[in-house]
């Protein structure tokens, strides 16, 4: 049951980011959680706390305009973790995104995430594609 | 326990007793490809499973015996799998506690294609195998 119930949160949490949905996207993290972002690119790094997150979310959708899509091929879970294999595409200015991340995720008791952390099939790209803002016209 | 989770198992228990090569016999493919994130002496990619076995054996020199790893979690599917394990570890005073999530993406012979080794504090990672 709980299974079902954590995968079902990993679909929400999509549906809610591709919505660009703030309030839904809140109610489904713990206050204290924690969202690792890995790479050496201006946004890599620890974002501590629901607000910092919620922020994070809108700074890379203002810089991709809109544009990034998170695209599911595997959702996995249980009680107390989940993991996400999806296709990630962006265009930030003319550079473009495309590639495969695996991420994991820790739920509370309440079935809030409190931990996030991935990894990518190609952090070169990912890097290069994140560098130094770019300007919008 | 599914199919995968079992030749997980299988080639764990091989690491476990030393046998490196019997653990990428039985759960690698031979074009492999292994992602290993953070600025460590042993971060980058490996393609093939010479490469993937080489850079177990670096990793396993650089860590020595010193790593204590509990099972906590596999979450298994078609075609990926997860597994979430309590790393902890004491060097010269520097003690690293993590949760490390191994990734895999099976092919279609039911051996690992792609494999992301993910943790959740990757500096603490990263300084305790030490900087490249």
């Amino acid at each position: 049951m709980t299974e079902e119930r954590n995968t079902r949160r990993l679909e929400e949490f999509l549906k809610a980011y591709a919505d660009g949905d703030t309030d839904r996207l809140g109610a489904m993290l713990a206050d204290d959680a924690v969202w690792h972002v890995g790479g050496t690119h201006p946004f890599s790094g620890d974002y501590r706390g629901k607000d910092s997150i919620l922020a994070y979310f809108d700074t890379v959708g203002d810089e991709t305009g809109g544009t990034l899509r998170l695209d599911p091929i595997e959702m996995l879970a249980n009680d107390r973790r989940g993991a996400l294999f999806l296709r990630v595409t962006a265009m930030r200015g003319d550079r473009q995104l495309d590639v495969t991340m695996a991420e994991a995720f820790q739920f509370d008791q309440d079935g809030r995430i409190v931990e996030f952390w991935a990894h990518t099939t190609d952090q070169d790209a990912v890097n290069q594609f994140w560098r130094e803002e770019i300007s919008h016209g | 326990m599914g199919e995968n989770s079992e030749r997980l198992a299988e080639a764990m228990g091989a690491i476990s007793r030393g046998e490196i090569e019997r653990f990428g016999d039985i759960l690698l493919a031979d074009d492999v490809l292994w992602h290993w994130p953070g600025q460590s002496a042993v971060s980058g990619d490996y393609h093939g499973r010479s490469a993937a076995l080489a850079l177990l054996e670096g990793f396993h020199t650089l860590t020595g015996n010193r790593l204590q790893v509990e099972p906590l979690d596999i979450l298994e599917g078609e075609r990926h799998l997860m597994s979430f394990t309590h790393v902890t570890a004491d060097k010269e005073g520097d003690h690293l506690d993590v949760i490390m999530a191994d990734a895999m993406r099976f092919g279609d012979d039911g051996r690992v294609v792609e494999f992301w080794t993910l943790s959740n504090d990757q500096e603490a990672v990263d300084a305790f195998i030490g900087r490249g």
